[in-house]
């Protein structure tokens, strides 16, 4: 029988991006001690497409297909994102309309990537039939966006001034019925999943952000909000219709991985009130849904700032009087967790290598938006 | 609007006039302008941590190449005991030595963005020590990508296309 080698000396462990626990195309560089993992350093770069150049070299308008693509998981709060900052440039109020439409939209997205992300955590605890459920649910949104903007997965509905085209005349109906659907099955996850002992033994206590700290490591979104703190871009700097509905901010206590977990499911019904409370609001005789602008902005500057479902995005555009943009920096939300915040839980508590996944999933990062 | 007065006084009150320029209110609803030399920003970033805001958005270059050889960087603060304000810190460096210091140890997460403006203008942030490739890594042996001195669509012919580019014939003849 061979003898049994104790490793304790440190060793370096390539994390990714291969791996089924890897959250996307990201790769992390592990230190290990045995199980322990001491640090943690993130490998960018393999979805590198350079959106700030390439948005350089693109008209204002045409921009809007690119701003959605760098998340796959939540599109419209990241056109939302581009598409505030140029309105912002161009110094115009969009239509009540457009702005109901647009929040409606930025909702669903919202509700999908955290469907979505209910699929990895699912699959990343083992629970088989998570997964299923959720991408269930998940598809109902994507024929919803199908049926309203025309694709599944990148939708360039909003544009500068308003929404691409009106509403259809069935659209309350068809969103509710979307929504009832919705809520059934993300009810049986709850129940299923939420509250299931085996997941609460495997995420309790595991990956805790707490407190102030958790401002200073740059995060925001739900990973900010499970740490205790009731921080939402919404109530703080309304955009869009956002000031015009009520809604709650869930806040967790632990600020662990459960948490989030509660958080995000809290967040998926918070999301499917505003919707409901928007529908009644839309006015379907009303035919002003898209301002004309000029195809040259004002010389200056604009800013969007968006809650997305990972957090804060921001987008700030400049201007040299041109077609072209002069510099977009687009500030997505999941560099922070997958940097500053990992290492932070890395060497606050015992993680050990099979922690680590439930982790990184728990924070819900979306990779390429890293690389854009 | 009171308390967007109240924040402005605030911040002229509390930041001394010697490290400081400007201090604006901006078009942006409870959103101020702090416009800063170089050499101050480490002192300004303190003193504006110590006053709340202490939530780094981001860190932002732009290339004023085409009105005056400078690099602007402006970095995102927000306070979110003041329920969202935001500072936006402004300076100006010169386009043939960019060099500043770095703020990495007064917020983490400064130090990814930093690294990120060192790959994409390389701009040296004094006193960082991982500054490397990090995005681009194994990637890249050109200049900063986000220059605007850098011409991407000549650069991706000599290096990815052996120097030939697909000339579009006319279809009509």
């Amino acid at each position: 029988m061979k003898e049994v080698i104790v490793m304790n000396e440190e060793i370096e462990l390539f994390f990714g991006p291969q791996h089924p626990g890897a959250p996307g195309n990201v790769g992390f560089k592990l230190k290990l001690k045995g199980e322990r993992v001491l640090d943690v350093e993130l490998i960018p770069g393999f979805l590198h497409r350079g959106f700030e150049k390439m948005m350089e070299n693109r008209w204002w308008e045409v921009n809007v297909v690119l701003s959605s693509r760098y998340c796959v998981e939540d599109p419209d709060n990241m056109e939302l994102g581009y598409v505030l900052a140029v309105d912002d440039l161009y110094g115009v109020e969009v239509p009540e309309k457009a702005n109901h439409v647009r929040t409606v939209v930025a909702e669903m997205s919202r509700i999908q990537s955290h469907l979505f992300w209910i699929m990895f955590m699912g699959a990343g605890l083992g629970a088989r039939y998570i997964p299923s459920w959720a991408m269930a649910a998940r598809e109902e949104i994507l024929k919803w966006y199908d049926y309203l903007t025309g694709h599944r997965i990148y939708h360039h509905y909003m544009v500068p001034g308003g929404i691409r085209w009106n509403v259809p005349q069935d659209f309350n109906e068809r969103t509710l019925h979307t929504l009832n659907t919705v809520s059934k099955i993300v009810r049986d996850i709850e129940e299923a999943f939420i509250t299931n002992k085996i997941v609460r033994e495997r995420t309790e206590g595991v990956g805790v952000v707490k407190g102030s700290i958790a401002v200073e490591l740059g995060v925001s979104g739900p990973t900010l909000r499970a740490a205790g703190i009731p921080y939402d871009i919404r109530k703080a700097d309304p955009y869009a219709s956002y000031g015009k509905v009520s809604f709650e901010v869930p806040v967790g206590s632990r600020g662990d991985s459960y948490d989030r977990i509660k958080i995000r499911v809290k967040e998926i019904y918070e999301s499917i009130k505003i919707i409901e409370q928007l529908l009644p609001k839309i006015n379907y005789e009303d035919k002003a849904y898209r301002l004309q602008l000029p195809t040259i902005p004002p010389n200056g500057e604009g800013l969007g700032r968006v809650e997305a479902a990972r957090g804060e995005h921001l987008v700030h555009v400049v201007n040299l009087r041109s077609r072209y943009p002069y510099r977009v920096r687009i500030r997505p939300p999941s560099m922070p967790l997958l940097t500053t915040v990992l290492k932070y839980i890395v060497s606050n508590e015992e993680v050990t290598i099979a922690d680590f996944p439930v982790i990184v999933k728990s924070l819900d990062p979306c990779a390429p938006d890293i690389d854009r | 609007m009171s308390t967007e007065e109240d924040l402005l006084t605030m911040l002229r009150d509390r930041l001394p006039k010697d490290k400081v320029r400007e201090v604006n209110i901006t078009k942006w609803l409870n959103k101020f302008e702090i416009i800063t030399d170089p050499e101050n920003i480490r002192y300004v970033i303190l003193a504006l941590k110590g006053l709340g805001f202490n939530h780094l958005v981001a860190i932002e270059t732009i290339d004023w190449l085409k009105k005056e050889p400078t690099f602007e960087l402006i970095y995102y603060l927000a306070s979110i005991e003041r329920n969202g304000a935001m500072v936006l810190v402004r300076t100006k460096i010169p386009r043939d030595n960019p060099v500043i210091d770095s703020i990495h140890d007064i917020l983490p997460f400064a130090y990814y963005q930093e690294l990120e403006n060192y790959e994409f203008f390389g701009i040296t942030f004094r006193g960082h020590k991982g500054l490397k490739l990090w995005i681009l890594e194994d990637n890249w042996d050109g200049p900063p990508p986000l220059r605007k001195d850098f011409d991407s669509v000549k650069y991706a012919l000599e290096h990815y296309y052996k120097g030939l580019r697909y000339e579009r014939g006319d279809s009509n003849e």
